[in-house]
């Protein structure tokens, strides 16, 4: 399997005014073609981050890479492009953003622009990375309309955003970043902020977009049935590190980090065998202050199998081919 | 398709027709009140030297003023002043205000401080003393009044943009773009600038009218057009010893009062309410 992204020990500093936080503190994974990796994690363990770190779309007054690099390997087999050492301004960066590299983000009510149709935003990245003319983008507009499930296409191709639902801004964002036939879609909580039918809808039209355009996806969530459903392989993330990698299967199967065990159990069970009790059983406590300088495994002061071990912050440990776990328990 | 949302309010379109009246009066002007001298057609003709006014007779229909200047040439041809002043006024600090406030308000850091900080010190000048300062060292003129207030206007323009633009900067639609490979000045000029314009576009109209006021101010106080342009202001000034009458009829010369001031009033009143319907048709939310 060829790569499409590749991340090496990638480290994204934000400043703020008690310090730097380490939002991305040595990160590394790979992206395989036509796969779909799930990040999972509570809010503010650095996912969105790495996200917009591989976008370069840092805010870049308060955080910037610090070290690491995010390697593209490009379609037609060209040598790889360390997006890391791009200036985020330049035209290099520019033109694989929309067109190698797309980005769908969580809230379709925001995402579009209320002064322009949705006609007129799809064509957008069209004419800037497509060289079309404004009637041929105008088709595929269209096109890609009716591709992503919107009814009427050629009506809705000329109405505003706020004349359309949640689920059809998605979709609509949807059609857009697929307008240039990106290699890699990063998708920042995509159902998040959908009611639940339409969630499934999106997350059927992304997995059959996924299939029929061969992309590969990097699904951020927070959701651990979004995982299951979409997802080939997933990473773990708490406070900026990856706590666990595995194949989606053993992750729900032979799940080993403390935190992922946690984020498992926290999901309701509608089969009442599997029901061992009424309640939920929650993760104790909270993401703590990423500002807070954190010594030894970041997860213990969480963690109800903490030991004395933990004090010493462990590395991240291959248990078997594709499972990798940062946790003392599995040395 | 603006135009037709504008005639559906009937407060804004009694705007837009007075405002119509006004435009058709500034392009007929020629024809309306021949100029006496082709070659200064904004010059107001006189009719004698006398200081009394005169009351309306057929061939000067809203009378004489003092120096026998014809008060309805002087309402004609000042029509095309009050835009000439108005438009390029606002026009011109629009555009400087524009540009300061959305290089401060989207780059942020350095350039903020430092635009920002040239904005208060301009706003810190009392206006119309500072007006007065600028003429009295250029010389009179209705360009050095309109250089004055450019001046001293474009500062609430940049406010207003900068203000808007660091609102609109955070939303995630600018940053779907970003996502998209545009470039930074085409996020500024189709993104951010579209969707932050209307508070601008509102108070530009509305200023539109009250740049004429404060035009009339100046020539009222004598530092604004030359002796005998035709600007309302200016005929103001030329009735402000008559404003009171004789002792038998204190009304005796109303007409050197009334017509100039119902054009100034009419004009920034129907600026005002265009003004005022622009912001509710420029609303893309409003559609539909």
């Amino acid at each position: 399997m060829t790569h499409v992204i590749q991340v090496d020990d990638l480290r994204t500093y934000i400043k703020t005014e008690r310090g730097v936080v380490k939002a991305v503190d040595g990160v590394s994974f790979s992206v395989d073609e036509k796969e779909v990796l799930g990040v999972v994690g509570e809010s503010g363990c650095g996912k969105s981050i790495t996200a917009l770190s591989i976008m370069q779309l840092l805010p870049d007054r308060f955080a910037s890479i610090e070290s690491g690099s995010i390697n593209y390997i490009p379609r037609d087999g060209n040598a790889s492009i360390d997006i890391a050492r791009l200036n985020p301004k330049s035209r290099e960066m520019r033109s694989i953003r929309g067109k190698e590299i797309s980005m769908i983000f969580q809230e379709p009510m925001t995402s579009l622009n209320p002064v322009y149709t949705v006609g007129e935003q799809i064509i957008e990245s069209l004419l800037l990375h497509e060289k079309m003319n404004k009637k041929e983008a105008m088709m595929r507009a269209v096109e890609l309309l009716k591709h992503v499930g919107i009814p009427d296409p050629e009506l809705r191709v000329r109405e505003y955003p706020h004349q359309m639902s949640g689920g059809m801004r998605q979709r609509v964002m949807i059609a857009i970043a697929l307008s240039c036939n990106p290699r890699f879609l990063i998708a920042d909580e995509p159902t998040t902020a959908l009611d639940v039918t339409i969630q499934a809808q999106i997350l059927d039209l992304m997995k059959r977009l996924q299939q029929e355009h061969d992309m590969s996806i990097m699904m951020i969530t927070h959701n651990m049935g979004v995982v299951g459903l979409m997802c080939d392989r997933v990473l773990v993330m708490y406070l900026g590190r990856v706590v666990e990698e595995a194949k989606v299967r053993e992750i729900f199967k032979s799940p080993l980090h403390p935190y992922t065990l946690g984020l498992l159990n926290s999901i309701p069970k509608l089969n009442p065998k599997e029901r061992k009790k009424d309640r939920l059983i929650p993760i104790a406590g909270n993401v703590p202050d990423p500002s807070e300088i954190v010594t030894g495994c970041r997860f213990a002061p969480r963690c109800p199998r903490a030991f004395d071990k933990c004090q010493e912050e462990p590395p991240l440990i291959e248990v078997e081919t594709g499972h990798k776990v940062r946790c003392w328990l599995h040395e | 398709m603006v135009l037709k949302k504008l005639m559906r309010n009937p407060i804004s379109l009694l705007g837009l027709i007075i405002l119509i009246g006004f435009v058709l009066v500034a392009i007929f002007a020629p024809k309306l009140a021949p100029p006496r001298d082709p070659e200064q057609p904004y010059m107001i003709p006189r009719y004698g030297y006398s200081s009394t006014p005169k009351p309306p007779v057929p061939e000067h229909p809203f009378g004489t003023t003092e120096g026998q200047y014809d008060i309805f040439y002087g309402i004609v041809w000042g029509t095309r002043t009050a835009f000439w002043v108005g438009l390029f006024v606002v026009g011109v600090s629009c555009a400087i205000g524009i540009i300061v406030g959305s290089i401060a308000g989207y780059y942020g850091g350095k350039f903020d401080e430092i635009l920002m900080r040239i904005v208060d010190v301009f706003m810190s000048f009392p206006f119309l003393i500072a007006a007065v300062v600028i003429t009295t060292i250029l010389g009179r003129g209705l360009d050095k009044v309109m250089l004055a207030m450019v001046c001293f206007y474009w500062m609430g323009y940049a406010r207003l943009v900068r203000g808007s633009i660091l609102a609109i900067k955070e939303e995630e639609y600018i940053l779907a773009a970003k996502a998209c490979g545009v470039k930074d000045w085409q996020i500024i000029m189709k993104h951010v600038l579209p969707n932050s314009i209307f508070p601008v576009l509102v108070q530009a109209s509305m200023n539109i009218g009250s740049v004429v006021i404060t035009a009339s101010g100046l020539s009222f106080l004598g530092v604004g057009a030359p002796q005998g342009y035709a600007d309302w202001g200016q005929m103001i000034s030329f009735g402000r010893n008559w404003l009171l009458g004789t002792p038998e009829n204190a009304f005796a010369y109303w007409y050197t009062i009334v017509y100039p001031g119902l054009a100034i009033v009419l004009f920034v009143l129907a600026w005002n309410l265009v003004g005022d319907a622009f912001r509710d048709v420029l609303d893309p939310k409003m559609q539909s």
